[in-house]
């Protein structure tokens, strides 16, 4: 019985598919072209959405409540004492705690560059977002390597390099102070692909930087107390030589990325201008489509069919060219930063590295095809119902 | 010939597919033309912000003057480089700068600004030629005064006998300059033992600009210091290295090219299907056309200026809006600094977009128009 209520709903649905591709299939030089169209259109805007999509999670992996970032108050970059450390540790409320040295380096002459922290490798997994997963085994391999580092997945694959191979840098950070590392390990979080960890104590002996530190983590059990915390720690501070701020880490990135707003602002617009194009593109489409079928329209409506079903079928031959090539398009997006990344191509797009496409954004293309394949429809859909019975006889007239 | 008047009506007549695929069209070109303006009005700071006569020096390895940090000795060793303009007292033309950015977070909105400050000794306006106080007047020395870049000022709505909160406290606006748009109107400039003083970077310095006589000897100063190794430093003429900043846009450039050319191909088949839905329409009177004459080659021109009507149409109101936007001001950051610039519509921008509208036309119309060439004159029988 559910069954054979199923195929009852089903079967109207599949009905209204096949007559939306046969239709399609009438003018295949416009249904292709109009396609095209929305592939190239949905290809690009898939590559636009995920710069910003990339970034925004970026951003949003760590926007954490109960992570305190303490810092030298006014200056970028940050730099206070090491000494104040185990008195900022010590304020109450204070779970857990690390600290951070930038080591920015060029790994070569060519200028591929990457970002290092010199950080507390005890706790790496707990106080650092999109690493509780990381192999306990690199820990210990870290404590056992006092040369180890950890290196992001991009790095890796953008250096060609294996694990258990040495390197050394050039650093701009601290210029003439060039360290040599050994990888223990791949950082597999999407977070830190741009990143390397290593040990603070090779950092400190390494650099000879001895007396500061750039950032101090905190972790905290919740906002209240995070925010009791952060005041703590600020009017502790409040008549030392270097005065420090502290912020929840949601409030620091939130700094950080209005740095990015305009360019941001400028990918969010050239997204909007490519789906207003889409839609108009497959608005002509449908409109001239429209215009040739009226006489064929006004046989339907002798025929019985109400204007609802004409509205439908036309908006659903809108939908399902939308559809389609937004999931071709996605889909071509996506296997391109794939092979792209993988090194199949026999060029390669280091910008593209950077913004691999999801797989989600399949399912987005499709969706988001289908929607402008909707808004692109409706007015030329509604105008079918002013199609007038007495038009199918123009013809014979 | 066929009459262009044929074309112009019967783009009049399917007016509402005409101005769609024109939109189309406008879409594309005002895109290309606001993201190009955008990079052109950034490339421009960084080209106005250095001088071919200066030579900017940092510490070794630093790329950028945020992360440079130099004692009293080295910077008074590059001082002595020889080429170096001395002034009326005898003294080199040498600005010893301390650049910082500062974050400063507004009480009552939560909201941080970030001021970029410069601290200087007066020589710095025998070096920086191009900056001009154009209201109220220099900072003193050893006051806590800043005159503040146009840029900085129009953005964050900052009026002389305004107070400045840097650090824990407020400092007092005494004047406002312009550098010739350069990346220098983005900051607060002020007094450097007032600054350093302040934020406790007393004997630090982030950069020394030597003022030479010409840029043949500003690239001879440059050569004597990069062999000096008594002096390790990074050394670039302050157009190199302004020059070297504004290559961060490159990506972006390539970028708004990238995105503009997929835009445009879908815009082509766009304009095909028009053109292709057109000549459905139009098949009998093509083949008029070829029985009263016309050879094949004037339809198929004929027809490609009618795609290129609606290119120009289209490209025309792009050109139009995508105008619109010049002189509009923001800021963005750029290495380590935030740079206030304006968008700009240049010559150049306005050929490559006009370029682009006709390649887009002659594409889209061709395929349509060749179609239209094959109609023969029998099909205006059926």
């Amino acid at each position: 019985m559910i069954i054979a209520n199923c195929k009852l709903k089903i079967d109207p649905v599949l009905k209204f598919l096949n007559l939306f591709l046969k239709n399609l299939g009438r003018n295949k030089v416009r249904t292709t072209l109009t396609a095209l169209a929305v592939i190239v259109l949905v290809v690009i805007y898939t590559f636009a959405a995920t710069v910003t999509d990339t970034i925004n999670r970026f951003f949003d992996s760590h926007s954490s409540q109960s992570r305190l970032m303490v810092r030298e108050k006014w200056l970028i970059p940050s730099c206070f004492p090491i000494r104040y450390v185990p008195k900022i540790a010590s304020v109450s409320g204070v779970e857990d705690w690390t600290v951070w040295h930038f080591y920015g380096v060029f790994f070569d002459d060519a200028g591929h560059a990457g970002a290092g922290i010199a950080t507390r490798i005890d706790n790496l997994r707990e106080m650092h977002p999109g690493l509780e997963n990381l192999d306990p085994a690199l820990i210990d391999a870290m404590k056992r390597e006092r040369t180890g580092v950890l290196m992001g997945q991009r790095l890796m694959e953008q250096m060609n390099w294996r694990v258990g191979q040495r390197f050394s840098v050039n650093s701009f950070t601290h210029p003439g102070k060039n360290l040599q590392f050994k990888i223990v390990g791949v950082l597999g979080a999407d977070a830190w692909s741009r990143n390397f960890f290593f040990r603070q104590d090779y950092y400190r002996e390494g650099v000879g930087d001895m007396d500061d530190v750039n950032i101090v983590w905190l972790r905290v059990s919740d906002v209240e107390t995070g925010k009791r915390v952060a005041a703590d720690v600020e009017h502790l501070f409040q008549t030392s030589r270097a005065k420090l701020r502290a912020e929840t880490e949601s409030a620091g990135v939130s700094r950080v990325a209005s740095r990015t707003k305009t360019v941001i602002n400028i990918i969010n617009f050239v997204v909007a201008i490519l789906l207003i194009d889409m839609v108009i593109v497959l608005a002509n489409s449908i409109s001239m489509t429209v215009r040739e079928r009226r006489v064929e329209m006004a046989i339907l409506k002798i025929l019985g069919f109400q204007p609802s079903f004409i509205l439908v079928m036309v908006i659903g031959e809108a939908v399902a060219v939308g559809a389609g090539g937004g999931l071709l398009g996605a889909g071509l997006a996506y296997a391109f930063t794939w092979l792209n990344s993988a090194g199949q191509l026999p060029f390669r797009i280091d910008f593209l590295v950077e913004f691999p496409v999801p797989a989600k954004f399949i399912l987005h293309g499709f969706v988001v095809g289908a929607l402008v394949g909707f808004a692109g429809s409706v007015i030329p859909a509604l105008g079918t119902r002013k199609v007038r019975v007495a038009e199918a006889f123009s013809d014979a007239g | 010939m066929v009459p262009a008047s044929y074309n112009y009506r019967n783009l009049i007549v399917r007016w509402k597919t005409t101005l769609m695929t024109a939109c189309g069209f406008m879409l594309v070109v005002a895109a290309l033309i606001i993201m190009l303006a955008f990079v052109n009005g950034v490339r421009t700071v960084c080209a106005e912000s250095g001088q071919p006569e200066n030579v900017i020096t940092m510490k070794q390895g630093c790329s950028d003057e945020i992360l440079s940090q130099m004692d009293k000795r080295m910077v008074s060793r590059i001082e002595a480089t020889p080429g170096v303009l001395r002034g009326d007292d005898g003294w080199p033309l040498a600005s010893r700068e301390l650049f910082m950015a500062i974050t400063q977070r507004n009480e009552e909105t939560q909201q941080y600004v970030q001021i970029q400050a410069r601290g200087m000794y007066p020589v710095a306006l025998l070096v920086h030629t191009q900056v001009r106080i154009t209201r109220g007047r220099m900072f003193r020395r050893n006051h806590r005064e800043v005159v503040l870049g146009i840029g900085v000022a129009r953005e964050h709505q900052i009026h002389v006998g305004d107070k400045l909160p840097m650090g824990q406290l407020e400092w007092d606006v005494v004047g406002i300059f312009e550098a010739g748009g350069s990346a220098f109107e983005s900051e607060a400039w002020c007094d450097m033992d007032q600054l350093a003083g302040h934020f406790h970077r007393e004997g630090v310095y982030s950069s020394v600009v030597l003022r030479t006589a010409s840029p043949a000897a500003a690239q001879q100063a440059v050569e004597y210091l990069e062999n000096n190794r008594a002096v390790a430093v990074d050394v670039l003429s302050e157009t190199d290295y302004y020059e070297k900043q504004a290559q961060q846009t490159n990506v972006l450039r390539a970028g708004a090219i990238v995105v503009s050319v997929f835009m445009a191909i879908g815009a082509v088949f766009g304009v095909t299907n028009t053109m292709f839905a057109a000549i459905g329409e139009r098949v009998k009177d093509i083949a008029v056309m070829r029985i009263l004459g016309f050879r094949r080659s004037e339809i198929l021109i004929s027809f490609l200026l009618e795609t290129l009507l609606i290119a120009l149409i289209g490209g025309a109101l792009g050109m139009l809006f995508g105008y619109a936007i010049n002189g509009l001001t923001l800021s963005t950051a750029l290495g380590g600094k935030s740079v206030a610039f304006a968008f700009k519509v240049d010559a150049p921008i306005l050929a490559i977009a006009g370029v682009f509208t006709l390649v887009m036309g002659v594409i889209g119309g061709l395929l349509p128009a060749m179609s239209a060439m094959r109609v023969e004159p029998l099909e205006a029988m059926r």
